[in-house]
């Protein structure tokens, strides 16, 4: 064996799957200096050290009928249809930062339109209330310019307030 | 490798596993059952909870069949999972000391019971001749930083090439050797008195 290639077999065999041949080879190799006699016996010895270390313990003779049975337990639980609050769940991590981001302002959006709307047709119901009163009481628009007087007037025409309009009038 | 068949035959056989073939998923768990349980116990050496984490990286491998391509090694696909498993239970045992695997799992009446052929035999027994140098082997072990611990169980006990370890790591070819190289330095230096005295042949049963 060329002395060169003697660092590369001292690797090998510090590597993984070492060549008993290679092994043989080197140990009765007589052209080793020395430092490469010692480097042989510590690696091998290292070797030997940790395949006889804590040996593997005997494996159940049942592993892969275990392996079986928790791959058949898994397999049926996920078969099994889940409540929709467990499919929910599954779906959110799914989405992403940016639809949950679409789906929030589209809810505020509908929301406060919705409360637009409804302010919208409460102010058409007090306008039409007003004009009524105004009709019954002769009343020019622009004396009722204060709110809280509109506002006291209620959603629709009170017979109280008609007389109380007109004893003010008159 | 010793238990484990032709890289292309445990390819064929996954492509099968991932169409739901259960007899294909029986042989691939026969052949490697026992590299992974060896190379498990060597990062956590508690028999048991090496079944329970190899019994996890089977089902494992049997859920993300799916995603296996066969341009990757099998040995590779595998070992990774085992290897991801093992730091899951690393992790938590850091942040939960005094828990044992057990400790984590509900008690399973749905699965059979764990069978010993030979429950006489105990690696107990067989590392009973030289108690002060498996201690002194599972000091110089235990102080290993992770991925040295995890390299050297690779080398050792997977069987696998430079190329596997290094895919399995996930670092380059040179990276791995290199750690190989200043794991088993440091083995060397710890354990020199050890090796120089021939006291670990007193360890082969």
């Amino acid at each position: 064996m060329p002395p060169e290639s003697h660092q590369d077999w001292l690797d090998d065999i510090a590597g993984p799957r070492p060549d008993p041949g290679q092994v043989r080879r080197l140990q009765q190799d007589e052209s080793l200096s020395p430092p490469e006699q010692r480097r042989l016996q510590e690696e091998l010895a290292l070797n030997h050290l940790l395949e006889s270390h804590r040996p593997a313990p005997p494996l159940s003779s049942n592993f892969t009928a275990r392996v079986l049975a928790e791959v058949r337990r898994d397999s049926k639980a996920h078969s099994r249809p889940s409540p929709w609050w467990q499919r929910l769940r599954r779906l959110a991590p799914g989405l992403s930062f940016a639809t949950l981001l679409i789906i929030t302002t589209i809810a505020v959006s509908v929301v406060r339109n919705r409360a637009t709307v409804r302010s919208q047709a409460e102010l058409a119901q007090t306008a039409l209330a007003v004009g009524q009163s105004t009709a019954v009481a002769g009343l020019d628009a622009a004396s009722l310019a204060d709110f809280d007087v509109i506002h006291r007037l209620g959603s629709g025409p009170n017979p109280e307030d008609d007389a109380l309009i007109l004893a003010l009038v008159q | 490798m010793a238990t484990a068949a032709q890289p292309d035959e445990d390819a064929a056989l996954m492509l099968q596993v991932r169409q739901g073939d259960a007899d294909a998923f029986t042989t691939l768990v026969d052949r490697w059952k026992q590299p992974i349980v060896h190379f498990i116990y060597r990062i956590l050496p508690d028999a048991d909870e090496a079944e329970d984490i190899a019994q996890s990286v089977f089902v494992q491998l049997w859920k993300s069949a799916g995603r296996y391509e066969p341009q990757a090694r099998f040995s590779t696909f595998l070992f990774t999972i085992a290897r991801n498993l093992c730091l899951n239970e690393i992790r938590r045992r850091n942040r939960h000391p005094a828990e044992s695997l057990e400790a984590g799992l509900e008690p399973r009446d749905d699965l059979p019971a764990r069978q010993h052929s030979d429950p006489a035999q105990t690696p107990a027994d067989l590392i009973a001749q030289n108690q002060e140098l498996v201690i002194k082997v599972d000091e110089a072990l235990a102080d290993l930083p992770e991925k040295q611990r995890l390299a050297l169980a690779l080398c050792r006990e997977g069987e696998l090439s430079y190329e596997e370890i290094a895919d399995v790591l996930g670092i380059t070819v040179p990276a791995t050797k290199s750690l190989i190289h200043r794991t088993r330095e440091i083995l060397k230096a710890r354990l020199k008195p050890y090796l120089a005295s021939g006291a670990w042949t007193s360890q082969n049963p």
